[in-house]
């Protein structure tokens, strides 16, 4: 085992006791820790021994083990940066909600007299 | 048949005071004080949003608009108008006028919009740059006309202006085009609200003073550029 192969255990088995951690202490949602566990202990499996890599590859039909670990790493990345995405603006919308409603209390608070219209306003 | 021939014995006083003015306002402070004074002169109700400005804006509206309200961070102008239709529901608003806070309408072609939908003319009233007497830049104008292309295609809404900021909704038509979208693509949004409604929408030729102000503030063809990114990228994510 070369110096890069015990470098990367050492990053996934960090990275898998974060999601544990944080799984259990409810930070992080159970779902998603348990699909970086099981993530990393492939990528640990593979790091470990990279011709099972070529075996699952050449089971599937794609030839090569890097093709396969590139194409789960793009599907990985395009689903992060699309969840973080959708929270990303569902936090905006919450945000823009309750700054809207901040304002319309405060204009109640503030509700200055005068205005008194002559007019019925149609 | 008593009651319509009451809408056309309206008063310009009445109907003006059942407009809410809505001006929605964002570092706009050396244009927004004329243009509230102006809007005072003839509208009794002007709601002015300021959404988080950072440039003394707030101030001027406290001193010169009819209400004042103000978002705690901006969160852009489709929610500042948002917030002001609400304010001006609540207060018994019979109609809801939009306005730009940087001087680039005119006061005489608002009252005649909303002249129009007071006497049921139509439930929303759009201003129209090209119908008037207005020289728009010409990169702007393509881009508005491609942007209405574009609506025509996708809401089945033939309008020649879909980035006009002068608009005059009944209090109905107000209710049922809520705009959700904080960014830029309000205006788009709001079209295809219009379109969904079923209200009857008239355009009115309107003249847009782009002085220099109003242009050197905006990168406004870069801004209408972006209109049509948001555009796409709304209709992908709404």
């Amino acid at each position: 085992m070369n110096v890069f192969q015990i470098a990367l255990l050492v990053a996934i088995a960090t990275t898998v006791a974060a999601s544990v951690v944080l799984g259990r202490r409810g930070s992080l949602p159970r779902g998603i820790a348990a699909i970086l566990v099981a993530g990393c202990s492939l990528g640990a499996v593979f790091v470990i021994e990279p011709d099972w890599a070529t075996g699952v590859a050449r089971l599937l039909g794609i030839g090569r083990g890097t093709d396969l670990v590139l194409y789960l790493l793009v599907l990985a990345t395009s689903w992060g940066f699309l969840s973080m995405y959708m929270r990303l603006r569902a936090v905006r919308r919450d945000m823009t909600v309750l700054v809207r409603r901040m304002a319309l209390d405060d204009a109640d608070r503030d509700q200055r007299p005068g205005n008194t219209q002559r007019i019925d306003p149609v | 048949m008593e009651s319509l021939t009451a809408l056309h014995d309206l008063t310009d006083e009445q109907i003006l005071a059942g407009t809410w003015v809505v001006v929605p306002v964002f570092n706009e402070c050396t244009a927004v004080e004329s243009v509230l004074r102006e809007l005072g002169r003839t509208f009794p109700n002007v709601v002015a949003v300021d959404d988080g400005s950072s440039d003394g804006s707030w101030g001027v509206l406290q001193a010169h608009a009819t209400h004042a309200l103000r978002h705690a961070v901006n969160r852009g102008q489709g929610a500042a108008l948002q917030t002001g239709t609400d304010f001006a529901l609540a207060k018994g608003a019979h109609r809801i006028a939009h306005f730009d806070a940087d001087g680039q309408h005119r006061v005489a072609d608002l009252v005649r919009m909303a002249c129009a939908v007071a006497r049921g003319e139509c439930d929303i009233a759009l201003g129209d740059r090209f119908g008037g007497g207005t020289r728009i830049p010409a990169v702007r104008a393509a881009l508005i006309r491609l942007a209405a292309f574009m609506h025509r295609l996708t809401s089945g809404i033939a309008l020649n202006d879909v980035h006009n900021g002068l608009r005059v909704l009944s209090a109905e038509a107000a209710r049922r085009c809520e705009l959700r979208s904080d960014r830029m693509a309000h205006a788009s949004e709001l079209i295809d609200l219009i379109a969904r409604s079923g209200m009857r929408v008239g355009q009115f030729p309107t003249t847009i003073d782009y002085t220099e102000y109003s242009l050197a503030k905006g990168q406004r063809a870069a801004a209408s550029a972006r209109i049509l990114v948001h555009y796409a990228v709304g209709r992908v994510f709404r």
